[in-house]
């Protein structure tokens, strides 16, 4: 083989391999770049309660009396507690879900619970003092950003009629709703 | 052909691509929500209250004319309104009275002391007038349901006697009781 044949064959070599080492050290810097990592949030929220069920006995006596003549017995106060959570802008509300049930034939009206809300979330828009509840949801706080663990103490205020409210035992059932809210 | 099928391929592609982002739009979208129940159960007994105002009642006989025509009438009205009982209950009720007998130099007939309740509603057993009273309950007024405020503007009178009521002081006492009934 003569060195003429011999050259051209070692140039066309090293043209091929150029675009293979060109590549292999691309592929090198590659290797060493910052990874993208992706991760997709949703809107999320969380309602926590404690001590979510009231039981209030109007006993016969002084206390029971008095609470006639005042027209209205408390609960425990800040019972139930709600607890916040959000990661987008939310909203509190609280409903019943149906009257008073039934004591006889009587049917005692949802407004006659009162619900005051206590918060120092600074995000409060509703029941700063009593207001009856309705089976519409109406607002307690809401915000245009996320919560993290703000608390709302809730106070429950019954009416009470001499001529109205017989005895009996009255149930009633209200439904807290924590909900995103699109931007 | 082949053209074709590459082009297939890549509709294929973009196809899948654009469901995922779609996909991601769209989880973005949904709005969360979660609820809590809260049960407020109120247990009534049955209550009653018994208000009373100007309580204790006297009358003094003094030496002149008007004793002799009140001897003469044989009897004597103590101040209308005295005293005046006020009734709250939260279901049916009976108001009852009865009276001690009479302390006093001799022992005075406790028939010789009588009620009236001038009330305009709910009043029994003859109590619109004059009744006199005995040791034993006697029903002044009831009524099938709850009442609240209801005033009874009460009026004793005694009963005199030439022969038997021998100058002196006498009293007596009545004890009324409001009381709640059926199960």
């Amino acid at each position: 083989m003569s060195i003429k044949k011999v050259l051209p064959l070692r140039a066309k070599g090293i043209i091929f391999l150029l675009p293979i080492l060109c590549f292999w050290s691309l592929l090198f810097a590659a290797s060493t770049d910052t990874g993208e990592f992706v991760l997709d949030i949703p809107s999320m929220s969380k309602l926590s309660i404690q001590d979510a069920d009231q039981v209030i006995n109007l006993l016969q006596g002084a206390s029971g009396e008095d609470a006639y003549e005042a027209g209205y017995i408390d609960a425990d106060p800040a019972k139930p507690k709600l607890i916040v959570d959000a990661n987008s802008s939310w909203k509190l509300s609280v409903s019943a879900i149906m009257e008073w049930e039934l004591v006889g034939s009587y049917q005692k009206a949802s407004s006659d619970l009162l619900l005051k809300v206590n918060s120092t979330a600074g995000h409060q828009t509703g029941f700063g003092s009593y207001a009856p509840i309705s089976l519409i949801d109406q607002e307690i706080a809401s915000s245009s950003s996320g919560a993290d663990n703000e608390n709302y103490g809730c106070n429950y205020r019954i009416l009470l009629d001499w001529q109205k409210d017989i005895p009996g035992v009255y149930v009633i059932i209200l439904t807290y709703t924590l909900s995103t809210q699109p931007t | 052909m082949r053209l074709l099928k590459i082009n297939k391929t890549a509709a294929l592609f973009v196809f899948v691509f654009c469901v995922i982002i779609l996909f991601g739009e769209f989880s973005f979208a949904v709005q969360d929500s979660e609820q809590q129940a809260s049960v407020v159960s109120l247990t009534i007994l049955p209550v009653a209250r018994l208000g009373i105002v100007d309580a204790n009642v006297q009358e003094t006989l003094i030496q002149d004319e008007n004793s002799e025509i009140k001897f003469d009438q044989g009897e004597v009205e103590l101040p209308a309104q005295k005293p005046t009982l006020i009734i709250d209950a939260n279901k049916r009720w009976k108001l009852t009275a009865r009276a001690s007998g009479f302390n006093g130099p001799y022992p005075k007939d406790v028939n010789d002391l009588m009620l009236k309740d001038s009330s305009s509603v709910h009043v029994e057993s003859g109590f619109t007038d004059f009744k006199s009273l005995t040791t034993k309950d006697q029903e002044v007024a009831s009524f099938s349901a709850g009442v609240k405020n209801e005033n009874h503007p009460c009026q004793y009178k005694i009963l005199l006697n030439y022969a038997k009521d021998v100058p002196g002081t006498y009293t007596a006492t009545v004890t009324f009781t409001l009381s709640t009934q059926g199960a």
